[in-house]
This record gives structure tokens, sequence and C-alpha cells, in this order.
């Protein structure tokens, strides 16, 4: 039961992660893509790593698994900010690249 | 005697992680991740950080679990809003100019990596208490600084790390 639990949350994660990949294709401009693909990094990876996470078990795979994911939410907004602030700083505006 | 709590709780708490990535409780490893704990933390202090270690990251663990919490619900709320706007085709966006209630400089980290956690808002500048966030059209949860003062719910929460 707790398996099926664990391979359902998997499931959920890649149809999260799934769906921000199609939102990058579908979307064009640069500032909304950034703002989906924060969406892929975190409920994404935050759900598959809880699914992983309880398919383990108590383990110290388990607990490598929590660390990994308090690490991850910790740096990951790091670099989606660094990207969407060195575009903003070089003069990238809202929807530059659907304009006609 | 606070100082050497402070401290004690932080060598324990990056013991705990030495066991975890070694994978033994023996106390041998326990031993070496006192040691490694206690000299990581005096090396920090003495080179890479302006004031001490305890009083830069000084933040009461209820709060910060109340922040953990929140931000959980929070990320699954906006995951699922912005799977709509995926199917609904909805890009616009906006800067939104805020200025944060909180004066605590670890509080505006929090906030800011809180924004850029949450699905459909990005934190692209920080000055002092003004921030600059890349939002979807319709997010309500940040007002302009032009539209009027108003406290997020974030910022409520890591308002009383300040008292």
């Amino acid at each position: 039961m707790t398996d099926l639990f664990a391979y359902l949350l998997i499931t959920v994660a890649l149809v999260f992660m799934a769906l921000g990949v199609i939102g990058l294709f579908r979307f064009k401009d640069f500032y909304s893509r950034i703002l989906i693909s924060a969406k892929i990094e975190t409920v994404g990876f935050l759900t598959i790593m809880i699914g992983f996470a309880i398919l383990s078990g108590l383990s110290y795979a388990t607990m490598k698994i929590l660390l990994i994911t308090l690490l991850v939410m910790i740096t990951n907004p790091l670099s989606t900010h660094a990207i969407a602030r060195s575009a903003f700083l070089s003069g990238y505006t809202i929807n530059q690249e659907t304009r006609p | 005697m606070k100082k050497m709590f402070r401290t004690l709780v932080l060598v324990i708490i990056f013991t705990g992680i030495w066991l975890v990535l070694n994978e033994s409780m023996s106390l041998s490893q326990i031993l070496t991740g006192l040691f490694f704990s206690a000299v990581s933390l005096l090396f920090t202090n003495r080179m890479l950080l302006e004031n001490d270690y305890r009083n830069t990251y000084a933040i009461k663990p209820e709060v910060l679990l109340h922040y953990a919490m929140y931000l959980f619900v929070q990320i699954y709320r906006s995951g699922f809003s912005a799977i709509l706007k995926i199917i609904k085709g909805e890009d616009t966006v906006k800067i939104i100019e805020y200025e944060t209630c909180i004066s605590n400089d670890l509080g505006i980290c929090l906030l800011a990596n809180a924004i850029t956690l949450t699905p459909g808002t990005v934190t692209i500048g920080k000055n002092g208490r003004q921030l600059q966030i890349l939002a979807f059209q319709d997010e309500n949860t940040f007002t302009d600084v032009a539209a009027g003062k108003s406290c997020s719910p974030y910022e409520m929460i890591l308002r009383s790390m300040d008292s």
C-alpha cells in the first residue's frame, strides 16, 4: 500500500514535469517561461523526492534523500533568480520575443 | 551560557548530517562528526562571516517550521494554478515593486527565497527592503508599492523573527 502511494506520487511528479515542459514550448516569452520552469523545479522535484523517500522506507537512504531535498530547496531559487535577474539587468523587456 | 547552548545545538545538527552522509552511528563517526562540526563552525565564524554565525542565522525553530509548512502548502497551491495557466495559455507577466514589512536581513532573504520557490513568482531584485517580483498578471499576494501597503502572509510569519 505504501509502495503504491509512493508510485502514485512519482507519477504525479512526472505529470507536473511533463506539463511544465509543455508550458515551456507553449509560452513564447522568456519571463513567462522562467516562471513555468521554476514550477518544474519545485513542485515536480519536491513530489518525486517525497515519493522516493516513501519508497525507501526508514533508512539512511531516506535521510539522504530528505537532506538533498532540503539543500536543493535552499539553492534552487538562486539559479532561477540569477537567470531572471541577468535578463532583467541586461534590458530584456517583457514580451520582447512576441512583439512584432 | 546562551551562546554556548546555541553553538552546541548547531554542532549537534551538523553532526547529525555527518552521520547521515556516512551511514553509520558508531562512536568513532560521532566523535569525528563532532570534531568536524566544531572546526567548520569555527572556520565559518572566523573567515567567512563578518558577524557571528549565531547572530547572522538566528531564527526561532518554531518560526522556521511554520514558514516551511506554509511554504509547502503554497508551493502546491501555486503549482496547481500554474497548470491551469499552461492549459489556458495565459502567459502575461508583470513586474511588481514591493516593499517588505520585514526589517531583518535574514528574514528578507527567506522571503525572497519563498517567492522564487512558489511557482508563478520569481524575485529578480533586492535593494534593502525593496523587492522586484516577476509574477503572472493575476498574482495578488504581493501588492505593488503604488497600490498601497499590505503585508503578505509570508511576512506575517517571518516578522515574528524580529521579536
